[in-house]
């Protein structure tokens, strides 16, 4: 069986200021990987190029070894589910009626939901604790729920791979980890190959089992967490002195910084 | 159907009834003065008659209650449904609560339609409403194509395309009476007014197919207009084809639209107040709820609005303008009591 996902030789570009180039990247079902980078290195175009939202110059992007771009839209949303990052909702749909939404892919355009719908739904709010909220307007809840609603309509997506864009952005620090959390036992529990993009290297650490450096538009290294971050290349991703420690066998990546001085 | 809250349901059943009990009190309701008596008498004779074989002969009391006062009502029941469902759809595919039927361009490009048939073919039957009709869906197909950019048509682009769209044909209205003379001038402002004294059963069969297959399509639609509402990109991560639901939203909206004014000429505001005051009051902005709900209401308002119109001075108002007088109060109250509520919770 083909890879989850499968992305080679891929190459993208706004004009002439960016430019994503000589990607390429594999992940299997049941695997978190996660994009690492600075701001503007790529991770979010990358992961448009793969619901294709965006249409690469060069290269391919496959999901279960199809073209994205061969497929329709219906057919993508059935191998993908994608979560945007946490933003403010324009209208107050209450959570179950947002996660409902993953189901349109399965329907034809005059279709309702059906019970079955419902089910799948309700069992996906489930799945990511949200349960006693279901009917609460989700510009209502916090951020980090609203984020874990926006996952559990993907999951109600039933999709093979899952892409998240910066799922932590905006969320305080307990939150941060309870969705990093449910990302991580969605992948196992669930069977789907996700990728998504971090911003904190402590975090794609933890919750990672392939972590991809990205910078200005590349792929710079890309392997198991604890080989591939480490103080040279932090140093060349964010230019930044770091030193790695090691707690109970945890590693984790700390900032060579001290406040007031030097 | 939805497992919605009990309230809802309660709400629901009262508003999607209402246009009945509103529907009958308004055939004792007209210019020329009926007792109510005869007309319930009118009623009962013509419905015993339509059971046996007998002809009818009801007389002057029967045409006016069946040939003027029922189309009439059927007219504002049709318009109040398209005008007000409209509003609903096209606030959800554009993300935005200031937008009504009009914003593509068709209430300017049918004025102007209309306009040139009043003012340069006033012999020609039924010319205002045939050239009304068309110079509306043609408004609409050109807001679309400049809207239509490498193959996706931005919202944006839309509403600028709706304003330039509205500007042009707004320009050629202006033109068309200052060529005309005062005769047909008074035509044209009447028709830019909006009134439903045209209404009888042949405009109504005329525009019955159209207004039903549009009105079928958004129903049919109402689920997945909520998915439409999250935005171009998250509607296609979610594996809609936005572009091609969008243009059926705006392609029906526009049919039953165009097909109303056309009969009535432009009357505003129905299609912006309703849908607000439904969200004001069931509280969510689920369109399996809110698309039926603003079609009963809709109607509940033109319906309504008519019997003001009719009834308020000896002579006829044009329902138009009435339709903002009555509206725009009612709204502010709403606004200032409820706030900004369906919209920001």
């Amino acid at each position: 069986m083909s890879e989850a996902i499968s992305i080679r030789g891929l190459r993208f570009s706004y004009g002439l200021d960016f430019e994503l180039r000589d990607i390429s990247l594999t992940v299997e079902r049941g695997n978190v990987t996660t994009l690492l980078g600075p701001n503007g290195c790529g991770k979010t175009t990358l992961l448009k190029c793969m619901n294709a939202l965006l249409t690469p110059e060069e290269g391919i992007v496959q999901l279960n070894g199809k073209d994205v771009l061969r497929m329709d839209r219906g057919e993508l949303a059935r191998l993908a589910g994608f979560v945007p990052q946490s933003h403010t909702p324009s209208f107050p749909y209450s959570v179950e009626d947002v996660v409902l939404m993953g189901r349109v892919s399965c329907m034809s355009i005059f279709q309702q939901p059906s019970s079955l719908d419902y089910a799948k739904a309700d069992d996906a709010i489930e799945a990511v604790g949200l349960s006693v909220l279901k009917d609460r307007p989700y510009t209502q809840i916090s951020g980090g729920e609203r984020q874990l609603s926006l996952i559990a309509r993907a999951i109600a997506q039933e999709p093979t791979a899952l892409l998240l864009d910066e799922p932590t952005a905006h969320l305080d620090f307990k939150n941060q980890f309870t969705v990093l959390q449910m990302v991580r036992k969605v992948a196992r529990e669930r069977g789907m190959a996700v990728v998504m993009s971090l911003h904190d290297p402590n975090q794609a650490m933890l919750f990672s089992d392939t972590v991809a450096l990205m910078s200005s538009g590349r792929i710079v290294s890309l392997g198991k967490p604890e080989e591939v971050i480490g103080p040279e290349n932090i140093k060349q991703l964010y230019g930044m002195d770091t030193e790695i420690i090691v707690h109970d066998g945890r590693k984790l990546v700390m900032p060579l910084i001290w406040p007031g001085e030097r | 159907m939805t497992p919605t809250p009990g309230r809802l349901r309660w709400y629901m059943l009262a508003i999607l009834l209402l246009p009945i009990p509103v529907f009958v009190a308004s055939m004792f309701i007209g210019t020329y003065y009926i007792p109510p008596g005869v007309v319930l008498q009118v009623i009962f004779n013509r419905i015993v008659s339509a059971f046996s074989s007998a002809p009818s002969s009801s007389g002057v009391y029967g045409t006016i209650i069946f040939d003027i006062r029922l189309p009439r009502i059927v007219l504002a029941l049709l318009g109040g449904i398209v005008l007000a469902t409209t509003g609903a759809s096209l606030q959800g595919v554009f993300k935005n609560p200031l937008v009504d039927s009009y914003i593509l361009g068709i209430a300017a490009g049918a004025g102007f339609g209309a306009a040139l048939a009043l003012a340069f073919l006033p012999s020609v039957l039924a010319m205002s409403q045939i050239l009304a009709f068309a110079f509306g869906v043609l408004a609409f197909l050109l807001t679309f194509l400049a809207a239509r950019t490498r193959g996706e048509t931005p919202i944006v682009s839309l509403v600028l395309g709706g304003i330039i769209v509205t500007a042009l044909f707004s320009a050629g209205i202006s033109l068309v009476e200052f060529f005309t003379n005062p005769n047909q001038l008074a035509g044209i402002v009447h028709w830019l007014m909006g009134s439903l004294d045209s209404a009888t059963w042949n405009v109504i069969l005329e525009i019955l197919p159209v207004t039903i297959a549009g009105f079928g399509v958004i129903f049919l639609m109402r689920w997945r207009l909520n998915v439409l509402s999250m935005g171009e990109e998250e509607a296609k991560s979610l594996g809609v084809n936005i572009g091609r639901d969008r243009l059926i939203v705006m392609a029906a909206s526009t049919l039953m639209v165009s097909a109303i004014i056309s009969v009535t000429g432009i009357i505003g505001w129905i299609g912006l107040v309703v849908p607000h005051i439904v969200r004001m009051l069931v509280k969510t902005p689920d369109n399996r709820v809110i698309i039926p709900l603003s079609a009963a209401l809709g109607a509940v308002f033109l319906i309504t609005a008519d019997d003001l119109a009719r009834s308020l001075f000896v002579f006829e108002l044009p329902v138009g303008p009435l339709c903002t007088i009555i509206g725009a109060p009612f709204f502010l109250y709403l606004l200032k009591t409820r706030g900004g509520a369906a919209w920001r919770q």
